[in-house]
């Protein structure tokens, strides 16, 4: 070997890399190669001593400690113990709160009236996820979701991305169902595999997929290509009717309802009229009553969703994943991804003229969110 | 300081010493890295202060079995930076740019040669250097293949010892 070749290897000695036994011999005696080994190490020795010098700067003031922090989502804390498959939970939910947004009625209740054709998508890493599809003409929705998948490559590097899947009832045919069948995978850069991304594509954006459609009878096997990710393998059966729980496929199941006294926030949706003002997915927040729900909407304000009455507030009724209420002359509806409370009331205060910008440091005010605090904080808040 | 899953699992829930703890030990360094990006120190204290606030509104977007938390707040304050330079320079590239390091500003001869090479460049030899970060770590922040990671440093040490060798003696003496 010659400096040439090894002159990166040198580099790798100074990261504490192994290196090859035929350039470890050469750079021994080299005295070109321990010259530039000791430039490079130099230099590091270097950046270490500007770094130690600005490190004992002072710290600025922590200006997150000034802003209140969203609080802990239940899907947080529940993330890592939850029994059945995260995917095939994420995917229900996201599907309801899909449904909800196209507000196609369909209640996750055992007593929603007509048959489902239940899927069962298999992806190329093995992990498998529900998609319950309503089959009545003019109930029909779809069942959208994201999954982070692994693929192996055809240089055999393992790579991440998204895989895309979105699925509709479009015909009947006695057992069989005409469905439609979008895909698409999009690959991550290694680093994006740990960003925070919402576990669902838009309808829009499922759109510019291409649909192909397929004839598909329960207790069939589809299978269906997606380019740069393998196979999805669909399998199906008819339900006569949505259930009420998550079935996972070791049969385990999580029940839907609310607890007693519980106040649960998932997903929310904000309509005005029939305009969507606001689409919070992905925020989670169960309570037991004790805290009070923020939800900020750009130019509409900020929304105080309280289980218990409050000053000032109007009385939202509850159905199920639903609250309606009035404020301001307009109507309003929030849509959950589940089931909200066995209250058949909920209270909501309306601050028309809230900005975060007033109160926290760092917060745009065009910038929707939610969050939690207790009543007794709130209402020093607003005094 | 406990592991990084019972640290985030803390975080999740709102403790804010646990947060302050982390902030305290990561914010003096993360500020660092980003002056390197940045060239101004008052930016870099900003771009600091968002990235931590931004961990402590979402923690959510961490996730454990991905890396260390320290991996991660790297990369955001990385992509934060990023996007503060494309608003600051609309037709610049963070990537291909270099600092305009202020002489006053200068801790040295190589912060000053330092800041002349590619953004890529300095972040990776600093978080290498001055940081430690493993090679998957390195690739993770910076969003490129693992396998890259050492031909770039290579290249990286490359262009700064370069640049330091042609730097003229006066000022080498003078630093």
């Amino acid at each position: 070997m010659n400096c040439e070749q090894t002159a990166e290897v040198v580099s790798a000695l100074c990261d504490g890399q192994q290196i090859p036994r035929d350039a470890a011999e050469h750079i021994g005696p080299c005295e070109s190669c321990r010259a530039l080994l000791h430039k490079y190490m130099e230099m590091g020795t270097e950046l270490r001593r500007v770094a130690s010098l600005q490190s004992l700067e002072i710290l600025g003031e922590a200006r997150w400690s000034a802003v209140k922090q969203i609080a802990p989502h239940w899907w947080q804390r529940g993330w890592e113990s939850m029994r059945i498959p995260k995917f095939a939970f994420v995917s229900l939910v996201v599907g309801i709160v899909l449904l909800a947004c196209g507000l196609v009625v369909v209640k996750a209740r055992q007593r929603t009236q007509g048959s489902v054709l239940m899927l069962t998508v298999k992806s190329s890493d093995g992990e498998t996820r529900k998609c319950a599809l309503p089959t009545e003409h003019g109930n029909r929705g779809g069942c959208f979701s994201v999954k982070l998948v692994k693929v192996t490559e055809a240089n055999g590097q393992v790579a991440h991305g998204w895989l895309k899947t979105g699925f509709r009832v479009i015909a009947q045919d006695g057992n069989r169902f005409q469905i439609g069948v979008r895909t698409g995978f999009t690959k991550l850069s290694p680093f994006e595999n740990g960003k925070s991304y919402t576990f669902s594509p838009t309808p829009d954006e499922m759109k510019t997929l291409p649909e192909r459609t397929y004839w598909f009878e329960p207790g069939e096997r589809l299978a269906i290509d997606v380019p740069n990710s393998g196979k999805i393998e669909v399998t199906g059966e008819a339900l006569d009717h949505m259930p009420a729980i998550v079935t996972s496929e070791n049969g385990a199941e999580e029940p839907m309802d609310p607890k007693e006294g519980e106040f649960r926030v998932i997903s929310p949706v904000l309509l005005k009229g029939s305009n969507r003002v606001v689409d919070l997915e992905g925020f989670t927040s169960i309570t037991n009553g004790t805290e009070v729900v923020i939800v900020y909407a750009p130019g509409e304000g900020r929304f105080l969703l309280s289980p218990s009455p409050v000053a000032g507030a109007v009385e939202g009724v509850v159905r199920e994943n639903r609250i309606t209420f009035k404020s301001a002359g307009s109507s309003y509806e929030f849509l959950m991804a589940a089931p909200i409370a066995r209250s058949e009331h909920i209270w909501i205060l309306h601050q028309q003229d809230y900005k975060p910008s007033h109160k926290s440091v760092g917060i745009p005010d065009d910038q929707a969110f939610a969050g939690n605090m207790s009543l007794s904080s709130l209402l020093r808040a607003r005094n | 300081m406990a592991n990084d899953r019972e640290l985030w699992e803390r975080i999740c829930r709102g403790d804010s010493e646990a947060f302050d703890s982390f902030y305290r030990e990561n914010g003096p360094r993360l500020r660092s890295f980003l002056r390197q990006l940045l060239g101004s120190p008052q930016t870099a204290e900003d771009v600091m202060q968002e990235t931590f606030l931004e961990l402590w509104r979402k923690p959510n977007g961490f996730h454990p079995e991905n890396g260390a938390l320290r991996t991660y707040v790297f990369g955001i304050g990385r992509k934060r930076a990023a996007e503060w330079w494309r608003q600051a320079h609309p037709v610049g590239d963070i990537k291909r740019e270099c600092v305009q390091r202020a002489t006053a500003e200068s801790t040295s001869l190589v912060s000053d040669v330092f800041s002349r090479i590619e953004e890529e460049q300095r972040s990776l030899l600093w978080l290498r250097e001055v940081e430690s970060f493993s090679y998957v770590e390195l690739a993770h922040i910076l969003g490129i293949p693992v396998g890259t990671v050492r031909s770039r440093l290579f290249a990286a040490r490359e262009a700064l010892r370069k640049i330091w060798h042609e730097a003229p003696q006066a000022r080498k003496e003078g630093a």
